[in-house]
């Protein structure tokens, strides 16, 4: 805030002073104790020392003009304010302030002394300002003027006790609050306010409306079955991290070919090609002491259509090319998009395939689809820190490839010795050719 | 219940207790043949005879010989003409009487009253005007008092007389010839207990003498407005009531405290000061003094009341606790 320098009373009866001598120009910097003017009554000519540090931003009162008691004569900037911001603001308020200013002076000057007055009312408000005076210069004459500027600590919120005090009985965080009182100051009424429409917000689940929805018939199903897992088959899950680069270039390949090929198409072979060398994953759960183990290795791959989750099957993948199979699938896709997909493309399932890298998902537990015995549940691929490189770390594509499986049929390690297969063959796809 | 004036009211109180207690007697300017400047002691001498005395112009006389007669056993009221003049009587009031019962190992009671009309009316100017109860509260071993209403006059007077220890008895010249109901038959005003005047829930005001009357006037115009005061008549000024002071300021998180006394270093810096140690977190805004600006009581009309606390004053001290106004 930028200071008013006042005309000082020097002493009970100076009404008046001239200004003789300006010790301090427009811009000059100014120190508390500094002499920045010279101001003579009828007494004496006495030097007025700066109360505070700043900048003398403008002189309004020149040297030789004579002023009352309190008149401002210059405006003192603060540290950091701008001088011509503080004058402009200082000169647009003073317009009206000067013109009260004046009109007293005048006043003063037709009414030199209550004898002589005319009108009781301007000595009485001559009077009440002459209390004001008295009383203002034995205030400042004790007590410096407060600086409020400094007192507010950063991160300090103004508040009444009492706001304080229900803020804390209802667990209600002061910062979270607008201040309605002085200074912005959190008064109790905020804490009610903003108590009251949290309470309205608890309030709500209470009186909550709900809707029964009826599902579709997929989602019934995909209940029962689910149900049926999660309940009746004792599933484990292990996962394994693969380097994804050469699924990446295996996929560059035919892409250098105008060819498009997916991951999941290119896991779903070398899947295929893995599980011919461990066969009890490929197989079903009879009961009986029975199992059913497929020839073929129809993949059940999990797409998510308008009506949910729906695993059409990718026939005999181990014995079809990639072109074949990425078609069909392509084909299948488009139709549980459109709900289209027949009865027939979605029976005959040996093992499923889940992949839900494209939502950035890393790692996920599948639950079987019965009487299946596994599922196999794929992560995106992302970019990880590993050993090697010249600064002996680098990064690679990594994917994460999880296995969930029947207890019954199959053991960890034989799921283990399965996924570490089908990481090699992911890492190498060329060892698929043997 | 009967309508009479607060001077009629501390009459009954005197003719009753001297009735009561022969040792009780009552002494001071001019108070035998003018019946006191306010008709205080009107038709006393026809009933008690010398036991009330008029005395040569020496306050220091007065009390310095309450002193004595208290410590005989009697028990003296004295009257001060003018509150003003109890500065004459400083050091028997400071240093003797207060001190007694304390220095020499409380031998004897000292069952006193100091009667001293005080404030502002009509133009009496500095040193007829003043309300100086911040002078007396800073002297241990005293008991101020100051009545709003004729009932409370009556009571607290009775009070007063009876208590063992010295009392100042403030009265406000304005209140004398103000009439209000007033219980029929014997009855005491506790000393020590403050009155709720006038229920209310936004704010508290602490008032008492005559600015009781100004704060229920402000209240009325208030509650025209939706604003509930709480008016607490504070009667016995030290030791004041903090229990009723402190459960109004619980209740209604704002307070204002008016006196006709200057503020600075009034009563109300102490009432203030024991709200904000004993009830600072049900503070929704800071506390509110009003009283009178720090120079002597003018003699101009104009200037007198303009120096001293008005209606508007304290409606305005309203509005700032409850953050109407800045």
């Amino acid at each position: 805030m930028a200071i008013d320098i006042l005309m000082p009373q020097l002493g009970l009866t100076m009404n008046e002073g001239t200004i003789t001598e300006w010790a301090k120009k427009e811009g000059d910097t100014v120190s508390r104790g500094d002499i920045v003017f010279y101001v003579e009554n009828d007494k004496a000519v006495v030097p007025y020392e700066a109360q505070r540090d700043g900048t003398l931003a403008k002189i309004l009162i020149q040297t030789g003009q004579t002023v009352p008691v309190g008149t401002k004569v210059a405006i003192l900037a603060e540290k950091g304010e701008a001088l011509e911001d503080v004058v402009s603001l200082h000169l647009t308020k003073e317009s009206t302030k000067e013109g009260i200013a004046n009109e007293d002076n005048s006043k003063t000057q037709v009414v030199p002394d209550a004898s002589a007055a005319s009108s009781s009312a301007e000595i009485e408000s001559k009077a009440k300002l002459e209390i004001q005076k008295t009383i203002a210069q034995q205030a400042s004459a004790i007590e410096p003027a407060a600086e409020l500027g400094g007192l507010m600590a950063e991160g300090y919120i103004p508040s009444s006790p009492y706001a304080r005090t229900i803020a804390k009985e209802k667990a209600i965080d002061l910062a979270m609050l607008k201040g309605s009182g002085p200074q912005g100051a959190i008064i109790a009424q905020d804490v009610i306010a903003a108590s009251a429409s949290s309470k309205a917000f608890a309030t709500e689940p209470i009186t909550q409306k709900y809707e029964d929805v009826k599902l579709n018939r997929i989602r019934q199903i995909a209940a029962a079955r689910l149900t049926q897992s999660w309940t009746e088959i004792p599933q484990f899950t292990l996962s394994i991290e693969a380097n994804a680069q050469g699924l990446i270039d295996a996929q560059s390949a035919f892409k250098s070919r105008e060819e498009k090929v997916s991951i999941t198409i290119l896991l779903a072979k070398l899947m295929a090609s893995a599980l011919s060398d461990y066969p009890l994953l490929n197989a079903s759960w009879l009961g009986n002491g029975e199992i059913r183990v497929y020839k073929h290795f129809n993949i059940s791959i999990a797409i998510d259509s308008p009506d949910g989750l729906v695993v059409p099957t990718l026939r005999d993948c181990g014995n079809r090319g990639i072109r074949d199979l990425g078609q069909e699938l392509v084909n299948l896709a488009e139709k549980a998009r459109n709900r289209s997909l027949s009865p027939d493309e979605m029976q005959d399932g040996t093992i499923t395939l889940s992949n839900l890298g494209m939502f950035g998902i890393t790692r996920f537990r599948a639950i079987i689809n019965p009487p299946q015995c596994a599922i196999i549940s794929v992560g995106a691929i992302t970019r990880r820190p590993a050993e090697g490189g010249h600064e002996g770390i680098s990064f690679v594509p990594v994917i994460e490839i999880g296995l969930t499986a029947d207890h019954r049929i199959v053991d960890g390690a034989y799921g283990a010795r399965f996924l570490k297969r089908f990481r090699d063959l992911i890492e190498q796809p060329v060892l698929a050719l043997g | 219940m009967r309508t009479i004036s607060f001077s009629e009211a501390t009459l009954e109180a005197m003719r009753e207790e001297m009735r009561r207690d022969p040792t009780v007697f009552v002494y001071g300017e001019d108070i035998v043949r003018q019946g006191g400047i306010f008709g205080q002691f009107k038709g006393l001498p026809d009933e008690f005879g010398d036991r009330i005395r008029d005395t040569p112009i020496s306050e220091t006389a007065i009390v310095g010989a309450a002193l004595g007669a208290a410590l005989t056993g009697t028990r003296p009221v004295a009257d001060m003409h003018f509150a003003d003049f109890i500065g004459v009587a400083f050091d028997e009031l400071a240093n003797q009487i207060a001190k007694n019962r304390y220095m020499f190992g409380g031998q004897a009671n000292i069952p006193l009253v100091i009667r001293a009309p005080d404030g502002i009316n009509n133009q009496a100017a500095a040193q007829h005007s003043q309300s100086v109860e911040g002078w007396i509260q800073n002297i241990p071993g005293l008991i101020i008092v100051t009545p709003s209403s004729p009932a409370t006059a009556k009571g607290l007077l009775k009070s007063a007389i009876r208590q063992n220890d010295p009392v100042i008895y403030f009265e406000h010249k304005v209140l004398y010839p103000q009439k209000g109901p007033v219980p029929d038959g014997e009855y005491l005003t506790p000393l020590g207990k403050a009155e709720i005047r006038r229920p209310g829930k936004d704010v508290t005001i602490v008032a008492y003498s005559i600015m009781v009357q100004k704060c229920e006037e402000v209240a009325k115009q208030l509650e025209t407005e939706g604003i509930d005061v709480e008016i607490i008549d504070l009667l016995t000024l030290k030791p004041f009531d903090r229990k009723t002071i402190l459960e109004s300021v619980k209740k209604t998180h704002r307070c204002v405290i008016a006196h006709e006394a200057v503020v600075i270093g009034g009563l109300g810096a102490e009432i203030a000061a024991t709200i904000q140690s004993e009830a600072f977190y049900w503070l929704d805004a800071p506390i509110e003094r009003v009283g009178a600006k720090n120079i002597p009581v003018p003699f101009s009309p104009v200037l007198e009341k303009y120096m001293a606390a008005q209606k508007e004053d304290i409606m305005h001290a309203v509005y700032r606790v409850l953050h109407k106004e800045g």
